[in-house]
């Protein structure tokens, strides 16, 4: 039986957060996070918890929901590092995400693999094995042609900085919850 | 289904001047020889070469001595792709005081597809956006290029040898008198004990002392000697550790990135360069038979026009299947097909079947060889040294219908095509034709529906006719020396009709 939708969302000062996502289930988001309109996080076999200084960009889908709900009675927590970039169109369900990725435009991650750190998904490919990536994997072509790359992606700090300027002149904001420290 | 896919271009074939059946869309027309042209019929030559990134012209002999390679553009040497170039700021000490640092600009090469960038193989960020990259020297070029020298001045001499014998047969006494290959101080040289000077003089002392005396005093300002062998003994074994050691797949280069940098063939990923981009030719293709352009591409490449386009699609009339009422073996069924003129001029178009147009081109025949045209070799006016032929294939084409077709009897009327018709209301202007109303099945501006019937036999319907129109060459017009004329041309078409129930 799949847990409640009770919404309970967690937004860290700091984080910009539009009105026109979609949140489900019970969010955590850490501070510095961006969240563009139209991205849908739903988390509906269990929490998600994402980290700081994401880039979670439109039509992004970061979706915790197990295909057999009636098999697995414990809750899966899906875990989202920091400096992550999940680009437009992506789809996410795998459970255990490091720092430093980079998941490109239109790519899928199936719900059992992970990424540690470092790995970018090139645009378009779809990641369905069970498997944990090793560090800086880069992940490209039609057929996922693999290499390692020498040291893990650049971490976009001038955009996400940009962006906390930006939106909120264009678009209405959720409010932060937690209070921040004194 | 993507209207360039094979099985809609195989639908309506038209049957080339050698035998071949093409889709429109892949003949030319030569209005000189008034025959369709297929890319077998054409030769194809190259126009100019240029870069496919950033498109820049290059002439052919500056192309031949940079081995066809552009000198800006760069691929990756991990997926081919190509690298652009990114700027990234670093601070260095300004030069007029240590203790500050000041943003410089450096420059690196990354690919936007695998993210391989120069720095993964150690090449130092560069200060200049292009130009600077340094290039890979191969170890063996002094070797190579020292081995060239000398096997040049061995054929040049040989040349030489081969002129000279040439004139043996003539007075000995007027070539003294000339001095032309410089012989006479040869002779004198060799006479007085001197060495023989280098090159062209010593290649004339085979001419008066025989064949193979000048090759022992080469007299070369550098001597080449042979590559000094390695004893068998001296070359190691393959390394056991290929055997014991764990196989490290990522650095390893797969086949492909080896072979793109063929001089080094690196094995492992971190050593692999980038290489320059291939350039890119623009070609023009010839009729063969009468050594006309049918296709001349502009020159300049960011243009996709062409200055001379007789492809067939804008000169012969398309046939188009537009509708096919379902087919059962044996039974008469209707189908219509769309006929589209596509030049300025108006034409007579009448359906045959294949034994008339086979009937009529025997005819011809006779008569040409009555008329005592011999078939002449005719030698190429662009290139002596070639002799234009086009190559006709036995005709398999009379047998391949597997089903009958009901042609019309009556000439239909093809309007020309204008492009102010469509603003233009008013019916179809038809120049004094009258239609035949089981023919006709519509008209719009250019373009005719045409009933015919086909009777299919086998599973795969399969219909074949000739049609026949006429074509107005315009262009001598603009010369008025010769009038405008018109032609009656006779092509056969086959249809694919689908399957029959």
């Amino acid at each position: 039986m799949s847990s409640s939708a009770k919404s309970n969302i967690k937004i860290a000062p700091g984080a910009i957060v539009c009105n026109e996502c979609e949140l489900k289930g019970d969010i955590s988001i850490g501070a510095k996070t961006v969240i563009h309109p139209k991205a849908k996080i739903v988390a509906e076999s269990g929490p998600i918890i994402i980290g700081e200084n994401n880039l979670i960009e439109e039509q992004c889908e970061i979706l915790n929901i197990d295909p057999n709900p009636e098999n697995s009675h414990n809750e899966s927590v899906m875990i989202i590092g920091s400096n992550n970039i999940f680009e437009v169109g992506s789809e996410v369900n795998c459970l255990k995400i490091g720092d430093n990725n980079i998941v490109e435009a239109k790519s899928f991650l199936g719900r059992h693999s992970n990424l540690s750190n470092g790995c970018i998904i090139g645009a378009g490919c779809k990641i369905t094995t069970e498997e944990t990536m090793e560090e800086n994997i880069v992940v490209y072509g039609g057929d996922c042609k693999r290499r390692k790359g020498l040291d893990k992606p650049v971490p976009q700090h001038l955009q996400i900085d940009f962006l906390c300027k930006v939106l909120p002149n264009y678009h209405h904001l959720k409010k932060s919850t937690k209070k921040p420290t004194a | 289904m993507s209207p360039f896919d094979k099985e809609l271009l195989e639908k309506v074939l038209y049957r080339c001047s050698c035998g071949s059946r093409k889709p429109i869309s892949s003949l030319y027309f030569c209005r000189h020889c008034l025959d369709l042209r297929c890319g077998f019929c054409v030769s194809h030559e190259v126009d100019s070469h240029y870069c496919p990134n950033c498109m820049e012209n290059m002439p052919s002999a500056e192309a031949r001595l940079k081995k066809n390679r552009c000198a800006n553009c760069f691929d990756c040497p991990h997926c081919g792709h190509t690298l652009s170039t990114r700027a990234s700021s670093v601070s260095v000490p300004s030069p007029d005081d240590p203790t500050k640092m000041t943003a410089k600009k450096v420059y690196y090469l990354a690919c936007a597809f695998c993210r391989w960038t120069s720095r993964d193989i150690g090449l130092p960020d560069q200060l200049v956006a292009s130009g600077a990259w340094p290039e890979q020297t191969n170890p063996y070029s002094e070797r190579i290029s020292t081995l060239q020298e000398h096997y040049r001045t061995i054929a040049q001499r040989e040349k030489m040898e081969k002129e000279s014998r040439r004139f043996l047969g003539r007075k000995l006494s007027y070539l003294h008198l000339s001095d032309k290959y410089g012989l006479s101080s040869v002779a004198a040289r060799k006479r007085s004990g001197l060495s023989s000077l280098a090159l062209g003089a010593s290649g004339l002392t085979g001419g008066v002392a025989g064949a193979g005396v000048g090759r022992e005093d080469i007299g070369r300002l550098v001597d080449i000697a042979p590559a000094t062998p390695v004893s068998l003994h001296e070359i190691n074994d393959l390394p056991t550790e290929l055997l014991t050691d764990p196989i490290d797949m990522y650095n390893m280069t797969t086949l492909e990135q080896r072979f793109a940098q063929v001089e080094f063939q690196p094995e492992r990923v971190d050593k692999i360069y980038p290489t320059h981009k291939h350039l890119m030719i623009k070609r023009s293709q010839r009729c063969r038979r009468c050594e006309h352009n049918l296709s001349k591409p502009e020159y300049n490449p960011t243009s996709i026009k062409f200055k001379i386009q007789l492809a067939a699609y804008y000169h012969v009339p398309e046939i188009i299947i537009f509708k096919v009422e379902p087919m059962e073996r044996g039974k008469h069924t209707r189908f219509v097909i769309k006929v589209v003129n596509p030049t300025n001029s108006g034409s007579v178009l009448e359906v045959v079947s294949l034994a008339e147009y086979q009937d009529t081109k025997a005819k011809e025949d006779a008569a040409r060889k009555e008329k005592g045209e011999e078939e002449k070799t005719t030698v190429s006016a662009i290139n002596p040294l070639r002799q234009p032929s086009i190559v006709e294939a036995t005709d398999q084409n009379m047998n391949i219908a597997t089903a009958e077709v009901t042609l019309p009897k009556s000439k239909i009327y093809l309007p020309p095509r204008d492009d102010a018709a469509e603003f233009d209301e008013g019916g179809v202007d038809l120049a004094g034709h009258v239609d035949d109303r089981d023919v006709v099945m519509w008209r719009k501006s250019n373009k005719v529906g045409i009933q015919l019937k086909v009777k299919p036999s086998e599973e795969n319907v399969l219909v074949a006719f000739a049609i026949q129109y006429q074509y107005t060459n315009t262009i001598f017009a603009h010369d008025s020396k010769k009038e405008v004329r018109t032609a009656t041309i006779c092509v056969p078409v086959f249809l694919n009709l689908g399957k029959a129930a």
